[in-house]
């Protein structure tokens, strides 16, 4: 019985289309952000003020793109169009993929990394231990999360580092209260008792005894963690406070095409696409591995 | 004490304790004696609630934060622990003192391997590693009868039955050779063939030199198992002395109704006589009478 359940575990995550479906967005995500070199078909920051505007191929294409395939057939095609200063969309939300995937899950996991050790702390010592580390985070809590960010990244610069110390600093409590409750049940349960009582250090326990049977929950919200800082970074790239000019972000390219909004609506809607495919994506996987790996919701 | 008599591994005695929460002050033990001896299964006994399982917090140092110790000392193997902070009592876990819980499902982590959980005390404790371990992790799973060793090392908890679980949960708690070994309720929970084989394992180990405190409900364990006995009810001992005596000749009605109340097999179709409510009754006077006379001193 025992094998044939450990088994199914794969086979149950495999059958769940939000798993299916959300695998494939991510998987597409990482491959896209790991080769964005090779996959882009122009260099994102390359201008061509001679095409700049220029619709996608899809959209029909535009007078201007005809007349200059007529002037130059070797004019490099712009599949989903050019922007104000003749950049590449497609290259550049090939770019912005790999901002997205970086900033998500270097965020995603050091929020997890901190959240979780002081939920853990939390969670098995109680008390006081308890009582500080909860007071933290409703107080945390209590401030508005984006402005939080805004403030955090106006006061330490710009820059990919800071955008993902700033979503760290915001969104460490999420993990901290999950983390908390669960090492709380958990600790509660016999099995970290007999530890106790064969005398195991405290680290041990934590580590070793709780930290695993934490491990489903944790896999679950690094998923979404890292859906909410796609966002973030979009939103902060979007105010100007992001990554450096250098390099491309959605939400930057969100930004500026909000200016040609009636010209080229393209530019802005393509970028907000991927940010929505890609954070459905992540929601739908850590959704259905919730579903599959928590066991009081599989019940 | 006299010399032939075996030494004492735990001693409480006159053992008060309140759990104070949010203000107020509940009173959980009035004055437990216990004693066990090397070699010797201490039954005691008592039902839900009687303060049973806070009398082996205290003596195991997992008493919760609320909880206070107002009077009484106890003493663990020689040293007076009343008082011990959290640092003082690792010390002595495993090796002094372990523990047999009741749930052999939720007593072992579900997602370490056999091996893990048991090779972590060993490695603690006495610092075995490589081919030792194995050897010694080995050793312990024969000597409380777990069939194919090996393959259960490699197992998860939950590819073994309720009975192999609290064998090995057993084997843990003797890895050590700790002096004495708390045994909270260790088969309620198992099939009651099992059971028997689970108690007579007990048994044996305990012949070789640990004394055990054997905590339970069930008359037939203490009558079938246990060398000493004590009755505990609202925090009490009401009655104490060898398990033989205890039964041939019960002084207290409370043990006596206690015992008419727990099926026996060798009188089928008899009537069970459930403890009278007029009895409870009057231990709850007792025991309120007794609150106030303290709160009077």
């Amino acid at each position: 019985m025992a094998e044939r359940q450990s088994v199914s575990t794969a086979e149950r995550l495999l059958r769940d289309p939000r798993v299916l479906i959300g695998g494939a967005i991510c998987a597409l995500l990482l491959i896209l952000a790991l080769f964005a070199g090779w996959i882009a078909p122009l260099d994102p920051e390359d201008q061509d003020l001679g095409a700049s505007f220029e619709a996608p191929l899809l959209w029909g294409g535009s007078d201007a793109a005809t007349a200059d395939a007529a002037i130059d057939p070797d004019a490099p095609r712009h599949w989903l169009g050019s922007d104000n200063l003749g950049r590449d969309v497609l290259s550049r939300l090939v770019h912005g993929a790999r901002t997205a995937v970086i900033v998500a899950t270097v965020s995603a996991l050091l929020a997890g990394v901190v959240g979780t050790l002081l939920g853990l702390l939390a969670g098995y010592f109680g008390g006081r231990v308890d009582a500080l580390i909860s007071r933290i985070v409703d107080v945390w809590m209590s401030f508005p999360p984006v402005l939080l960010a805004i403030v955090l990244v106006s006061l330490i610069g710009t820059g990919l580092t800071s955008v993902i110390a700033a979503i760290v600093i915001v969104d460490w409590t999420r993990f901290c209260r999950v983390v908390r409750a669960e090492a709380q049940a958990q600790t509660a349960l016999d099995y970290v008792t007999s530890a106790r009582m064969l005398g195991l250090p405290a680290r041990r326990i934590l580590l070793s005894e709780i930290l695993p049977n934490v491990a489903p929950l944790l896999i679950t919200l690094v998923t979404l963690e890292m859906g909410i800082a796609i966002v973030v970074e979009a939103m902060l790239s979007f105010v100007g406070l992001s990554v450096a000019s250098g390099a491309t972000t959605w939400g930057g390219m969100i930004g500026e095409g909000r200016l040609y909004i009636n010209q080229a609506p393209w530019l802005m809607l393509l970028p907000m696409l991927a940010m929505i495919v890609s954070v459905l994506g992540l929601n739908a996987l850590g959704d259905g591995l919730r579903r599959q790996l928590d066991p009081v919701v599989r019940r | 004490m006299n010399g032939t008599a075996p030494a004492e591994v735990l001693r409480v005695e006159d053992l008060h304790l309140e759990i104070r929460q949010a203000g107020r002050a509940s009173v959980i033990l009035r004055g437990v004696d216990l004693a066990v001896s090397a070699g010797r299964i201490h039954a005691l006994v008592g039902e839900s609630g009687g303060g049973k399982s806070m009398v082996t917090k205290a003596v195991t140092g997992l008493l919760p934060e609320t909880a206070v110790i107002t009077q009484g000392r106890i003493v663990l193997a020689g040293q007076h622990v009343t008082h011990w902070a959290p640092r003082e009592w690792r010390s002595v876990r495993g090796t002094v003192v372990s523990m047999v819980l009741q749930d052999p499902m939720t007593a072992l982590n579900p997602v370490r391997r056999i091996a893990a959980q048991l090779g972590d005390v060993l490695k603690l404790h006495r610092g075995l590693r490589g081919a030792a371990l194995q050897q010694e992790c080995l050793r312990l799973l024969e000597q409380v009868q777990v069939r194919d060793p090996e393959a259960v090392l490699r197992q998860y908890p939950h590819q073994l039955s309720g009975g192999m679980r609290q064998r090995v949960v057993i084997a843990i708690a003797w890895a050590c050779k700790p002096q004495l070994i708390i045994c909270d309720e260790p088969t309620t929970a198992l099939d009651v063939t099992v059971q028997k084989q689970v108690l007579r394992l007990i048994r044996q180990l305990a012949q070789a030199g640990q004394g055990v405190l054997m905590v339970t409900h069930d008359l037939g364990v203490v009558a079938k198992l246990c060398d000493t006995m004590s009755v505990i009810h609202g925090g009490r001992i009401l009655e104490a002395g060898t398990v033989a005596e205890v039964f041939a000749a019960p002084r207290h009605p409370y043990t006596r109704a206690l015992i008419a109340a727990a099926p026996r097999f060798d009188q089928p179709g008899e009537t069970l006589t459930p403890v009278e409510d007029a009895l409870l009754e009057q231990l709850d006077q007792e025991e309120r009478d007794y609150d106030a006379q303290c709160e009077k001193a």
